[in-house]
């Protein structure tokens, strides 16, 4: 069995954890001697994992980049190529005829973390042109 | 002495990851994934409720086919034998023995369960279609060495398993809180003059 | 906040207003409970008997909506009981004065039946927060934020904190517990209409110029006004303002006030981009859906509520063609004619550094294995912060706090004949957000599912011909949803609660959109809605399992169909 550090998920009392890994899927969780949580978890802590392992419980993972080619057609499965320039082309068309600040952003504050946060602040600010971005800090 | 889980209200945050553990522990070992413990939060109280593993339980005796047995200082229940007759739950007077089978919904690729009861109206009724009721209860997790899961679990050291020698310790503990409780309150007494 | 969450544990006592860590935090609510073991006093104002109250040296059932009204005279009792700390006030802060022109008119008596609380009480209250050895600290989470007056409450919070003298010492002060785990690292990280990663104002040329030399951009390319607010984004596509809503790992239509109003306005969207994991309400809804890794995936750092930077590692490869989220921006920066390149977290971490002036300190190395570093920390060498404002030395220019109040103003929606209770949404302990991960969980989606709890006082709900377990209709002037009705003597009477992960029971439907004018945060803590029996508790039963297994089809559906969809082009 591996062990691989992390942080938990879901609260902001940020509680460090090891994940347990069995031939690539995580079986377990287990608390670390962190500064906040010394050694415990909560029920979301200990059992907050195998959303990853994609139970389909609830709704089923994204695995693929999909579109929608006009309004009224349905999404479709297409390559990252194709997802990409399609929404490059668009975001270049909008911004061209309303402005940068007629696109607006929003961050995640859960799974993804900061660097990535960083990176699309950078890209709503460096590339987009505007301070539309936000998070759900606000609800 | 039979063991069993204690339970201080005064730590108890009601979070319910006693409940989690407990249910998941089972479902590993192949048991219901019902959990074993309830959750009472009253006006004024909170606390884990779970089988106190009496020793003259009366879950054992009005059991009509022996699935309730007395096993290493604790009353166990053989989900495998147990017809479902749910006697040992009106029986129990603490509330801690009940009917379940485990819902398959939430199992992937099944989706939903088939309601035919209110669940409002009995515990005792409500059941899904496809699965199997039986007794449920705390087996303090017989099945694994390290002991019980919720104990593990707990994040504010709430729960606590009392075997003959805990609960021993636990009483001298007490016996002698109350002996200097009963001085403080002699002395208490002995300057209290009488007319 | 300006204390650390494991500091809790030693100041001399701990407030709690509009805050339910037990449902919320759990791992912080453990630390209330040790401070009490420590000999801490614990004071609780809550309009439910949260489970803190029970172990609280004095507990206060407060009223819905009263809380600008109960901490002014919170403040004024202070003042009154000569508790305040004059040479705290005298050295650390401006406008005592003028603060105290509003908050001579709230006594403790005044306000009795705005708060509900009895005057002696709360004076009692006022003593053992403002006497507190070593130190006190208030704590409130979403009981203050999702009001009305919402910031007006935070200033107030903060005055009462510098007038009691309770900050600026360790384990004292202010301690807003963050709901989502990064929603402190998001704010970090500049995802502010306003600020800049670091909270460097967007306003401020000498900033721009800053992040224009290092981002490579002329200067005129960044923006130098502020930006929209997220609560707004439904308004502004209505009218005509925004065109493009790119939603990275969020679910608004399950998450946000009034959510039919919602779907209708970002259906008027040109473009709307989803950036996700699970497919969603939301993502259902999309234009582009771009699938990121998971949790458990990618690797990265997180902030928690008290400022700590900590990082987490990956586990396990990225599932089917999932990329890390901070690779699909470089990609689309990069054909958008902006490149960006990074190799990896460390790289993108190291230029974040680089930027912040306070988090330069917070290497990976410093946070290797349970490491961690809490900002302010600005250089290598720097031990972090676990309190802020040492010796009553604030951020503010003069380094002065400058006390602030208001005067109280009702809620928005009051209850009336047609819609007699006040509805409050709160957590599911078991629950996280829109419920996308821990309803995939399996030991999670057993302890608690559909359609949701609503939790009522027994007397309001005997009214109502209600008994516990029942399934009841909920509704409002926005819409309705179903939900299980929970007999808790633990609720105030005249007031119900929804928890706001369900579809089935979902509050948002009830909901009322009403935004601080400061803030742009709905009001989702009040709001009139009305509780009626359904008659046939079989059917309801029927009905909602029939209602949440279609919600869960479509979702379902929507991939399946657009893998096909993708697969029949390819063989074209």
């Amino acid at each position: 069995m591996e062990r691989h550090m992390a942080v938990c998920p879901y609260c902001g009392a940020g509680c460090k954890l090891d994940l347990l890994v069995e031939n690539g899927r995580v079986v377990g969780a287990e608390g670390l001697d962190g500064l906040t949580n010394q050694g415990e978890l909560c029920l979301k802590g200990l059992h907050g994992y195998d959303f990853i392992n994609d139970t389909k419980i609830l709704t089923p993972r994204i695995y693929h980049p999909m579109i929608r080619r006009s309004k009224d057609a349905p999404l479709e499965r297409v390559s990252w190529d194709e997802a990409l320039d399609f929404t490059a082309s668009k975001l270049l068309e909008i911004k061209e005829k309303y402005g940068p600040d007629s696109i607006m952003l929003t961050g995640s504050s859960r799974g993804p973390g900061n660097e990535a946060n960083y990176v699309m602040q950078k890209f709503t600010r460096a590339c987009i042109g505007t301070n539309n971005i936000d998070n759900c800090a606000r609800t | 002495m039979n063991r069993s889980i204690s339970i201080n209200p005064e730590k108890c945050i009601g979070c319910g990851t006693c409940r989690a553990a407990c249910s998941e522990g089972h479902k590993e070992a192949g048991l219901q994934s019902e959990p074993r413990l309830s959750l009472v939060m009253t006006r004024d109280i909170s606390a884990a409720v779970t089988c106190h593993h009496c020793e003259g339980a009366p879950c054992l005796a009005v059991c009509p086919v022996g699935a309730i047995v007395r096993e290493d200082g604790a009353i166990q229940v053989n989900e495998q034998t147990c017809i479902g007759c749910k006697l040992c739950a009106i029986a129990c007077p603490f509330g801690a023995i009940h009917p379940s089978g485990t819902s398959i919904a939430g199992v992937a690729g099944i989706k939903y369960n088939t309601p035919s009861y209110p669940a409002s109206m009995s515990t005792l009724l409500t059941w899904d279609a496809g699965v199997y009721t039986c007794a449920v209860k705390c087996d303090l997790c017989s099945f694994d060495d390290k002991g019980p899961h919720c104990v593990a679990a707990c994040p504010t050291d709430a729960l606590e398993l009392v075997d003959e020698k805990t609960g021993a310790a636990q009483m001298r503990e007490r016996r002698e809180r109350a002996a200097e409780e009963s001085e403080v309150m002699m002395r208490a007494t002995s300057t209290i003059r009488r007319p | 906040m300006s204390c650390s969450i494991p500091g809790m544990e030693d100041a001399g006592c701990i407030f709690l207003f509009g805050y339910n860590p037990s449902a919320s935090h759990p791992i912080v609510s453990r630390r209330i409970v040790k401070a009490k073991e420590k000999g801490a006093k614990i004071i609780v104002a809550d309009p439910r008997v949260i489970e803190t109250a029970r172990i609280a040296d004095i507990y206060m059932q407060i009223n819905n909506g009263c809380n600008i009204a109960f901490l002014n005279a919170f403040c004024n009792a202070i003042v009154t009981e000569g508790l305040a700390d004059k040479k705290f006030i005298e050295e650390h802060t401006n406008g005592f004065d003028e603060w105290w022109k509003v908050i001579k008119e709230y006594t403790p008596e005044s306000v009795r039946d705005i708060t509900g609380v009895d005057p002696e009480t709360m004076r009692r209250a006022a003593r053992m927060y403002a006497t507190a050895q070593p130190s006190a600290i208030v704590g409130w989470g979403m009981g203050v934020a999702q009001q009305k007056q919402n910031v007006a409450t935070v200033h107030t919070l903060a005055s009462m904190a510098c007038i009691a003298g309770q900050i600026g010492k360790p384990n004292s002060g202010l301690a807003p517990v963050r709901g989502q785990n990064n929603v402190q690292g998001s704010c970090d990280m500049g995802m502010l209409p306003n600020l800049y990663p670091g909270y460097q104002k967007v306003e401020d040329p000498a900033v721009r110029e800053k992040f224009a030399k290092a981002w490579g951009v002329p200067v005129e390319r960044l923006s130098d006004h502020v930006g929209y607010r997220l609560t707004d984004v439904g308004h502004n596509v209505e009218e005509g303002k925004v065109h493009a809503f790119y939603n990275f790992g969020e679910d608004p239509l399950q998450t946000e006030p009034d959510a039919q109003d919602l779907k209708r306005q970002l259906s008027k969207l040109d473009l709307f981009i989803c950036q996700d994991i699970f497919m969603t309400q939301t993502t259902m809804l999309a234009d582009v859906v771009f699938p990121g890794t998971a949790w458990g995936e990618h690797d990265g750092v997180f902030t928690a509520s008290d400022r700590t930077f900590q990082r987490f590692t990956a586990a396990v490869e990225p599932k089917g063609e999932c990329w890390h989220d901070w690779q699909v921006f470089q990609e689309l920066s990069t054909r958008m004619g902006y490149p960006m390149h990074y190799e990896n977290t460390k790289e993108i971490w190291d230029e974040v550094r680089e930027m912040c002036p306070n988090f330069y300190g917070a290497t990976y190395e410093k946070m290797e294995g349970v490491g961690h570093a809490q900002w302010p920390i600005p250089t290598i060498e720097h031990p972090g912060s676990p309190d802020m404002f040492p010796g009553g030395q604030f951020t503010t220019p003069d380094h002065r706090a400058n006390l602030m109040a208001h005067d109280w103003e009702h809620p928005t929606e009051l209850p009336d004949e047609e819609y007699p209770l006040i509805l409050c949404t709160v957590r599911e302990v078991g629950h996280y957000s829109c419920r996308s991960m821990t309803g995939n969980c399996r030991a999670l989606a057993l302890l608690a599912d559909e359609p949701g709890e609503i939790h009522m006082n027994p007397a309001d709900a005997e009214a109502r011909g209600i008994s516990d377990g029942e399934i009841v209709r909920a509704h409002s002037r926005r819409g309705e949803a179903m939900s299980r009705a929970v007999l808790d003597p633990r609720i105030n009477k005249g007031a119900v609660y929804m928890t706001y992960q369900w579809w089935i029971g979902k509050c948002n439907n009830l909901t009322l959109h009403s935004l601080d004018s400061r803030s742009h945060t709905p009001e989702d803590k009040f709001s009139a809605c009305q509780v009626d029996a359904i008659e046939d508790q079989v059917w309801a039963e029927q009905h909602v399992q029939e209602l949440y297994e279609e919600l869960k089809s479509q979702l379902a559906d929507t991939v399946d169909n657009a893998m096909a969809a993708g697969g029949r082009r390819d063989e074209a």
